[in-house]
C-alpha cells in the first residue's frame, strides 16, 4: 500500500488523529487477545464494548438537579392577549417558520431574547442548554457537541442548523462548526428548536431535529448598543450595534462582535491551552415598501482563530505526538428574501443566499462555496386544506488540500441539490382535528433521489389540551470525509503476537449511501390552569444504513522505514440502531413575577453495529429554571441541571463521562433607561467539570466555576 | 487501490421501481386529503385577531345599568349578517368571561333580533345599509364595531383599520356616550383617531 500524500519527518511517520483517539486500554487487554488478525482485533476495538472505558474523575454526584429551562411558548390564545399586543400581532403568519407552537404536531421549544438575556448567556450551544431533551457539551473554547435525541459527538451529524434560513450545517464533515457561530446574542429574536424529523420541510439531515436561530428585524433594533461581557474565565466580548431608519419603511442596522473566549481548565487545575478569538461582523436591512411586501437583505462575515492541543499518531514510540494548534475559520454570507402576500390566505417568500466557509486545521484547507434558492408559497385551498409548496436548488462547490490530517481522494467537489416540497394541513374536524401530509422530493449528486414524508396527526379534544402524534421519515446524505476523505485514527503499538507497529486508517467510500430513520412519534400538551402548562413528547425512532468503519484490509509495509502494518478500513452502511425516549417540559408561572420552568428527559439508545451497552447520549437530563423580578428594577435569575453519564468517544475507545450538575445564579439591574448590568455565577455547583471529549485530542479540558459580568448601553 | 476514481454522479439510486411506488403512495395520500376540504373556511389570522379585539372591547366598556337584568346575565356579542369568524367567537366565549359574566354569542339578521345585544359586529359585507341599521339600534344601548371606511361617519363607535399588517382600530367617543356606554381612557388611548366630542352648546 502506498503511503498517503504527506511528509515523513525522519523515521517517524506523523499520522494525525483524526476521526478517533488513542485508547488508553491497556496494553494487556489487547495482547490478550492473542492471535487476532489486526483487522479483526480492530473491528473488536472499534466496537465500543470491547474497550475499558475510562471513568476520569470518578465519584458520582447527586442524582438530581436541573438547569435552565426552556420555553414551550405558552399558549395563550389570542383572546388572552392585551389590547397592546393584539395591536401589534400581524395578520399573515403565513411562512412555515410561522406556525403557531401549540397547534403544531411536533415536539416545539422555543428560546426567547428573555430567556438568554437573563441568564447572560454568551453562545448560542449554551442557550441551547434550555431545551428539554437537547444534548448539549461544551469541549473547548471552540468546540461544542450538540445533538438531540442520541448520536451526540463533536461531528453530530444529524441535527440541521439554520440562521435565518441559512443553513449552516456542514457538507464537508456534517455537523455544525459552533465556535464560528458567533451571532451577537443581543440580536437574537428567538431560537426555534423541534426535536425530531423535520425533512419534509428542511430535507437531508434533518434527521434527529431542526434548529432555526432568527435575529430580529432591523426595525426592533433601532438606536445604539454598546454591550461589553467579561469574567474570570471570558476576556472582555464586545458588541457594538447601531441602528436607524433610512427612508421610510426602510430599516437597517450594522454590527460588529469581538469575541474572546479563554481555554478550559486541565482537570488538574491548570488552563488549558485551548482559545478563540473571533471577529465578526455584519448588516441588515429590511424594506416594507407595501402592507403585502417584505424585502429583507443581510449579510455577514467573520473570522476566528482558536488554538487547540491536537494528537498525531507516529510510527515509533509513543506512537502519539501532541501539539498547540493555531486554527483559523473565516467566512460571509449574504441573504435576499422576498415576502409577498397575494391576499389574507395566499403568500409568496423567495429567498436566496451565498455562504462562504473556510476551515484551516491542522493544515488542511478546505473551502466550501454555497449558493441556494428557495421558494415557497403557502395558501388556502377552498375550505380545509392549508397547502405550503415550495421549490428549491442548492449548488456546492468546495476545494480540499490534504493534509497529516485528512487526505482527500479528491480536491474539489461540486455538488446539486434540486428540491421541491409540499405539505398540506388539513382540517378534518375544524377546531378538533387536523392531518398534516407533506413530503420533500429530493434529487442530490451524492445518493440520488430521496423521498422524506411525513404524516402527522394533531386532535384538540379542548381548547387547552392536544394530542399529537407523527410518523415521519428523513435521510441523512453522506458527507464528504464519508465519501472520500482517508483519515489516520492512531497507531496501535507493536504487541508480542504482531511486533509492528499498527497504522489504522479509515477510509472514504464513494459508493456510501444515506442514513436513513424512520420516526415514530407521540406528544400531548395541556394547560392544567392558566398558570401551569406541561408539553412531553415520546419518540421511537429507527435507524439503518448508519455510515460506519467496518472491516478492512492489512498490508505490511516492509520496506518502509520503521516497518509497519497497515489496516484501512473502508465506510460503510453497516451501521442500524434504536432509540426511544421521553421528553417532558413544564412551565409554571407562579405569580406576575416569578416563573419556573422544569424540564426533565430520558433517552435510550440500542446500536446494533456498536455494543449494546454504551450510551452515546445522557440516559436522564433534568433542568429547573427560575425567573423573579425583584423590586428596584432588579432580576434574579438561575438555573440549575442534572446530566447524567455519558460515553465520549476516546481514541478507538470511548471515557465514561460522569454525570454532573451546572449551577447558575445571575443577577440583573435595569439601572437606567440606557443601562442594564448583569453579574452571574456560573457553574457553581462543582470546581469544574467535564463534558465532553474531542476527536482529534486526549487532552482533557474541563469547565471551571467562573464569574461573569456584563454592562449593556441602549441609547 | 486507496484512492478509487471519483464516482459518477449517478451513483447508488434509489431502484426505479420503489421510487415510483413512493411517488405513487405520497400522491394518493394527497388526493385523499384534499378531497374532504369542501366545507368551511379556516378563518384568517386578521378575523382571529379581531374577534380577541372583541372580547377586549367589552372589558373596557361600561354599559348602563338598564342593559343587563342582574348581575349574573350574560354579555351578549352579536354578529349582524354575515359571519367572517367561523367558530372563533364561539370558542372565546366558551373559556372566558367578562367581570364575572358568561359571553353569549348571537348571530343576528335584521334590527328586530337585536334587542339585548351589548355589542355589535358588522362586517365589510353589511356596509350597505349601514347608517339605517345604526340608526335603528340607537336607544338600545349597543356597543357598534365595524370595519369599513364609512362605519364611523355613519354613526358607528369602533372601527377596525388594518395598518402594516396589524389591525388598529378608530373610537368615535361621542357616539358611544350619547347611548351612555362609558369607554375607558385606557382604550380611547390606543385607539387611532379619536373623534372630538361635539362643542357643548353652553344654555
Amino acid at each position: 500500500m502506498k503511503p498517503r500524500g504527506f511528509l515523513f519527518p525522519d523515521s517517524a511517520l506523523a499520522v494525525p488523529m483524526s476521526n478517533q483517539i488513542r485508547s488508553r486500554q491497556p496494553r494487556s487487554r489487547r495482547s490478550g487477545q492473542s492471535g487476532l488478525q489486526p483487522q479483526n482485533l480492530l473491528r473488536q476495538a472499534l466496537s465500543f464494548p470491547a474497550i475499558v472505558s475510562l471513568a476520569l474523575t470518578a465519584g458520582t454526584l447527586p442524582s438530581f438537579a436541573a438547569d435552565g429551562g426552556t420555553t414551550n411558548a405558552p399558549a395563550a390564545s389570542l383572546a388572552d392577549l392585551s389590547v397592546e399586543q393584539l395591536m401589534n400581532e400581524s395578520v399573515t403568519s403565513v411562512d412555515r417558520r410561522e406556525t403557531k407552537f401549540e397547534e403544531s404536531a411536533a415536539a416545539i421549544s422555543v428560546i426567547t431574547q428573555d430567556d438568554i438575556r437573563r441568564l447572560g448567556i454568551t453562545t448560542i450551544p449554551d442557550a441551547l442548554r434550555l431545551v428539554p431533551g437537547l444534548d448539549v457539551a461544551q469541549i473547548n473554547s471552540h468546540e461544542w457537541a450538540v445533538s438531540a435525541r442520541g448520536f451526540n459527538g463533536e461531528f453530530a451529524n444529524k441535527l440541521l442548523v439554520l440562521v435565518d434560513g441559512r443553513s449552516i450545517y456542514s457538507t464537508g464533515f456534517g455537523g455544525v462548526v459552533w465556535g464560528a457561530e458567533d451571532v451577537p446574542m443581543e440580536d437574537v429574536d428567538r431560537i426555534e428548536v423541534i426535536r425530531g424529523p423535520g425533512a419534509s420541510l428542511w430535507g437531508a439531515n434533518a434527521v434527529n431535529g431542526v434548529i432555526n436561530i432568527i435575529t430580529k428585524g432591523a426595525k426592533d433594533t433601532q438606536g445604539v448598543l454598546v454591550s461589553v461581557t467579561g469574567g474570570t474565565f471570558d476576556q472582555p466580548t464586545t458588541t457594538v450595534r447601531y441602528g436607524t431608519r433610512l427612508a421610510t419603511n426602510l430599516y437597517c442596522r450594522v454590527y460588529g462582535k469581538v469575541s474572546n473566549r479563554d481555554g478550559l481548565e486541565t482537570p488538574g487545575g491548570q488552563d488549558a491551552p485551548d482559545r478563540t478569538l473571533t471577529a465578526q461582523g455584519g448588516t441588515r436591512l429590511d424594506w416594507n415598501p407595501s402592507d403585502e411586501n417584505q424585502v429583507t437583505l443581510q449579510g455577514d462575515f467573520f473570522r476566528d482563530r482558536f488554538v487547540e492541543s491536537q494528537d498525531y499518531a507516529i510510527l515509533s514510540p509513543p506512537y502519539v505526538q501532541s501539539f498547540n494548534q493555531a486554527n483559523y475559520d473565516s467566512g460571509g454570507n449574504v441573504l435576499g428574501r422576498w415576502t409577498h402576500d397575494f391576499s389574507d390566505s395566499s403568500s409568496l417568500a423567495i429567498q436566496t443566499y451565498y455562504d462562504r466557509f473556510k476551515e484551516e486545521q491542522a493544515g488542511a484547507i478546505e473551502t466550501a462555496n454555497t449558493l441556494d434558492f428557495d421558494a415557497q408559497h403557502r395558501f388556502l385551498l377552498g375550505n380545509r386544506n392549508d397547502i405550503t409548496w415550495g421549490l428549491g436548488c442548492r449548488n456546492v462547490a468546495a476545494d480540499f488540500t490534504s493534509s497529516p490530517f485528512v487526505m482527500w481522494s479528491q480536491a474539489t467537489e461540486h455538488d446539486q441539490l434540486y428540491s421541491s416540497f409540499v405539505q398540506d394541513e388539513i382540517s378534518l374536524l375544524p377546531d378538533r382535528l387536523k392531518l398534516t401530509l407533506g413530503s420533500k422530493f429530493e434529487d442530490n449528486s451524492l445518493t440520488g433521489f430521496e423521498v422524506e414524508p411525513t404524516v402527522r396527526l394533531l386532535w384538540t379534544p379542548t381548547a387547552r389540551q392536544s394530542v399529537w402524534a407523527a410518523i415521519s421519515r428523513a435521510v441523512r446524505t453522506p458527507d464528504w470525509t464519508d465519501l472520500h476523505g482517508d483519515a489516520n485514527v492512531q497507531t496501535l503499538p507493536p504487541t508480542p503476537t504482531l511486533p509492528l507497529p499498527v497504522l489504522v486508517t479509515v477510509m472514504g467510500n464513494p459508493s456510501v449511501d444515506s442514513e436513513e430513520l424512520t420516526a415514530y412519534e407521540l406528544g400531548y400538551r395541556v394547560e392544567l390552569t392558566k398558570h401551569l402548562s406541561l408539553d412531553a413528547a415520546a419518540f421511537y425512532n429507527d435507524y439503518s444504513q448508519l455510515i460506519a468503519p467496518v472491516g478492512g484490509s492489512t498490508e505490511i509495509e516492509a520496506g518502509a522505514s520503521p516497518p509497519y502494518a497497515s489496516v484501512v478500513i473502508p465506510e460503510e452502511n453497516a451501521g442500524t440502531a434504536h432509540t426511544y425516549g421521553l421528553e417532558v417540559s413544564a412551565r409554571w408561572d407562579a405569580t406576575d413575577y416569578w416563573h419556573l420552568t422544569a424540564n426533565y428527559s430520558w433517552l435510550e439508545t440500542q446500536m446494533g453495529f456498536y455494543a449494546a451497552d454504551t450510551q452515546p447520549g445522557p440516559q436522564q437530563q433534568a433542568q429547573l429554571r427560575s425567573s423573579f423580578d425583584l423590586p428596584y428594577h432588579l432580576e434574579l435569575n438561575g438555573d440549575v441541571s442534572f446530566v447524567d453519564r455519558v460515553f465520549a468517544p476516546y481514541g478507538i475507545g470511548v471515557m465514561n463521562i460522569p454525570s454532573y450538575v451546572r449551577l447558575d445564579l445571575g443577577l440583573v439591574w435595569h439601572a437606567t433607561r440606557n443601562l442594564e448590568l448583569g453579574v452571574w455565577g456560573e457553574n457553581l455547583a462543582q470546581d469544574r467539570h467535564i463534558e465532553y471529549t474531542s476527536y482529534t485530542s486526549t487532552l482533557v479540558t474541563e469547565i471551571p466555576r467562573g464569574i461573569i459580568g456584563r454592562i449593556t448601553f441602549r441609547f | 487501490m486507496r484512492h478509487p476514481a471519483p464516482s459518477s454522479p449517478a451513483r447508488r439510486r434509489e431502484p426505479a421501481a420503489r421510487r415510483w411506488l413512493a411517488w405513487a403512495l405520497w400522491g394518493c395520500c394527497f388526493v385523499a386529503g384534499l378531497a374532504p376540504g369542501l366545507a368551511q373556511n379556516p378563518v384568517s389570522k386578521e378575523y382571529q385577531i379581531k374577534a380577541a379585539y372583541l372580547y377586549n372591547f367589552a372589558k373596557f366598556v361600561e354599559w348602563p345599568d338598564p342593559a343587563f337584568t342582574n348581575n349574573d346575565s350574560p354579555l351578549v356579542i352579536g354578529v349582524f349578517g354575515q359571519n367572517p369568524f367561523g367558530g372563533e367567537l364561539t370558542a372565546i366565549a366558551k373559556d372566558h368571561k367578562i367581570n364575572g359574566r358568561n359571553i353569549v354569542i348571537k348571530h343576528v339578521a335584521t334590527v328586530a333580533e337585536a334587542r339585548g345585544v351589548h355589542l355589535m359586529f358588522f362586517g365589510a359585507a353589511e356596509a350597505g345599509h349601514l347608517a339605517e341599521t345604526l340608526a335603528a339600534l340607537k336607544a338600545n344601548s349597543v356597543l357598534t364595531v365595524g370595519e369599513s371606511e364609512k362605519f364611523i361617519t355613519a354613526g358607528g363607535m369602533i372601527n377596525f383599520v388594518l395598518a402594516e399588517n396589524t389591525v388598529r382600530f378608530e373610537i368615535n367617543a361621542a357616539a358611544a356616550e350619547q347611548q351612555g356606554l362609558k369607554i375607558s381612557a385606557q382604550l380611547l388611548k390606543l385607539a387611532k383617531a379619536v373623534r372630538p366630542k361635539p362643542r357643548q352648546i353652553p344654555p
